[in-house]
């Protein structure tokens, strides 16, 4: 045990004296690889996980699912830092890496506003452009901002807020967003209220007459959703009784960019609440 | 004559196997490591100076502290996994026995399911850290809880009825699965995908400190059952027939029982699930050698531990830098030759 961690120290001292070259950086969570692009740091990535959309055309590996990583692969790509949420792991992983020298950078996660907040601000500081930071935290609050001004609005006129559900549908049994996804964070910056959010944590399919009950005033789909449906009057097949909702009624059905949805909050979640606000409110 | 011949010669070769998969499994990964490293680095162990140490130090951590150990642990799963198999066969006198028969592996997976669940409903931060623990714990505690009632639900005044046991663990299995659709309906997405990930298997999480856990446990169980193996010839005959050839039927259907449900819980407890080994391994050894237990048994172990890293190579390498589950590769070898066997043989087995 004694020579492995005179290994690891060893080891350290090389890894800290490559640095000085442009770091090798492994991102984990769309989330996060997202906020390294924003911060101006995308051409220093060269492995980002499965779900992480990065740069067409640029030598970026799949590093795989991010709680399932691989501590060699990773190695092999001769890595200086990798960045992911509490997600990341498993934690064995993240120990070899940690030994081997690589610094491993932990952000909260979750599809709380103030997680976003704390992962550019942390990012940030790691990257030492702070002020890049703040502008782009600023920039998300500006459209949040914006957002809920329209929905304060409507909702003066109308005396109360929009009920809003969120549908994934790919093939089977329609699921709605219920507390604690990334959907119904949408759905509440946006202004609207979600009802199913008292009704079930994370992603539940729910039956024709429960979703009567609910009876929303707006359908959200993403984008894939929308496009296996092929047109509104598609999603509103999706299940019966859909139909007989007030959205069904009316055909309030809108589509919005469901990418922003998977890993936590992204950075782009202030336009896609304020183009999802705009859609509710000045249709 | 010819037959003895032949059963040696096999196990020679199986013994000759297994270190040259154990080496294949050692040299082989996503990061190089040359042959100098590793003479670096046993003159490293023997406390020798190296020259140019530091520059090594990458390959020796990753040959040290991820492939050696992962190397052991799929040797001592596989072999048991597969030891285990043959005695389950043996003891029910039925090839399509296998570990999952006596409701440990649907058990095991069950305790798991909950470890996974209820851990993830705790705060994030703490979630890692106790699934490392609580998961393989409860999956031994399911396993064994699960082979319990299968074997009292079996077992009577007159004895054990096998095909009672048979049956009971069925229904468990069914009941196990009804407790996993359960844990899908309330699990979140990042659960629902941690439970799928178990039940395929992985070696990415072998340490050393495990190890000297496992290996004893795992040897000297793996030992037991082999040296069962006259009790498993003679209960092929039949229990009476065992009886009257002076075995302590009952007292050894305990031990039998007792032992595989260990063995494949610590296995699956650290590993995942892990398909295929304990059923398909002493199926290919009892068709090249026939059923005598007193080699099928240690052939196994041997073939079993050889397989696995064979899987395993295949699981790091082939979507690098990602990994494959185990248990999808073990499937994917597994199950074509198995059939090509079957399909050869057709005409021989009854």
């Amino acid at each position: 045990m004694k020579k492995m961690t005179k290994i690891a120290a060893t080891f350290c001292l090389c890894a800290a004296a490559v640095q000085a070259q442009a770091e090798r950086l492994v991102t984990i969570g769309p989330g996060v690889t997202e906020i390294v692009y924003a911060l101006g740091q995308g051409d220093k990535i060269i492995g980002a996980d499965d779900a992480s959309k990065t740069t067409e055309g640029a030598d970026i590996k799949k590093v795989g699912y991010h709680r399932q990583l691989s501590s060699e692969g990773l190695l092999s790509l001769k890595l200086d830092r990798i960045i992911g949420t509490d997600d990341m792991g498993p934690p064995v992983v993240l120990e070899h890496l940690e030994k081997a020298g690589v610094a491993v950078t932990t952000l909260p996660g979750g599809y709380q506003l103030e997680g976003l907040e704390a992962r550019i601000t942390e990012l940030a500081k790691t990257f030492a452009s702070e002020e890049k930071g703040k502008e782009l935290w600023a920039s998300v609050e500006k459209k949040l901002n914006e957002a809920a001004d329209l929905a304060k609005a409507a909702k003066d006129k109308s005396g109360k807020p929009q009920k809003i559900i969120f549908m994934m549908a790919h093939g089977g049994t329609p699921l709605l967003a219920g507390n604690n996804t990334a959907a119904n964070a949408l759905i509440e910056l946006a202004g609207g209220q979600n009802p199913a959010k008292v009704s079930f944590p994370g992603y539940k399919p729910v039956s024709a007459e429960s979703l009567l009950t609910m009876a929303p005033d707006v359908i959200v789909v993403g984008n894939s959703t929308f496009n296996n449906a092929g047109s509104v009057a598609g999603i509103l097949k999706l299940l019966p009784g859909i139909q007989a909702t007030p959205a069904g009624k009316n055909g309030t059905v809108i589509a919005v960019d469901d990418t922003t949805l998977m890993g936590g909050l992204s950075p782009r979640i202030g336009d896609v609440a304020l183009k999802l606000a705009q859609d509710v409110y000045t249709r | 004559m010819e037959r003895e011949r032949k059963v040696r010669l096999f196990i020679l070769g199986l013994a000759i196997l297994l270190p040259v998969t154990m080496a294949l499994s050692i040299v082989t990964g996503s990061v190089p490591v040359s042959l100098d490293n590793f003479i670096g680095l046993v003159q490293n162990w023997l406390g020798m100076d190296v020259a140019n140490a530091e520059e090594q130090m990458q390959a020796w951590m990753v040959v040290e502290v991820i492939r050696l150990p992962r190397t052991l642990l799929g040797v001592i799963v596989g072999s048991t996994l597969a030891a285990c198999g043959g005695a389950m066969q043996g003891l029910f006198r039925n090839p399509l026995a296998d570990p999952s028969i006596i409701g440990v592996s649907s058990g095991a997976a069950l305790g798991a399911g909950v470890g996974i669940v209820l851990t993830g409903m705790l705060p994030v931060v703490m979630v890692a850290t106790l699934q490392v623990y609580t998961v393989p714990f409860l999956a031994f505690v399911g396993g064994f809880i699960t082979t319990i009632a299968v074997y009292k639900i079996g077992t009577t005044n007159n004895g054990t009825s096998v095909a009672t046991m048979l049956l009971a663990g069925i229904a468990i299995g069914a009941l196990s699965g009804a407790g996993m659709g359960i844990l899908n309906y309330v699990a979140d997405d990042t659960m629902l995908r941690n439970l799928t990930f178990w039940q395929m298997g992985s070696l990415g999480g072998a340490s050393w400190e495990q190890l000297v856990f496992i290996i004893p446990i795992m040897l000297a169980l793996q030992v037991g059952l082999i040296s069962h193996a006259r009790g498993l010839n003679a209960l092929l005959l039949g229990e009476s027939e065992a009886r009257h050839l002076g075995f302590h039927v009952q007292r050894l259907k305990i031990r039998l029982i007792t032992m595989t449900a260990l063995g494949v819980g610590v296995a699956v407890s650290i590993s995942g699930m892990i398909g295929f080994v304990g059923l398909v391994v002493p199926h290919l050894v009892r068709m090249t050698i026939g059923p005598d237990h007193r080699y099928l048994m240690p052939a196994s172990a041997l073939l079993g531990g050889s397989l696995l890293l064979i899987a395993d190579v295949l699981a790091r390498i082939v979507v690098s830098p990602a990994e494959l589950p185990i248990g999808i590769v073990t499937a994917l070898l597994g199950a074509p030759f198995f059939m090509s066997l079957l399909w050869k043989q057709r005409g021989r087995i009854g």
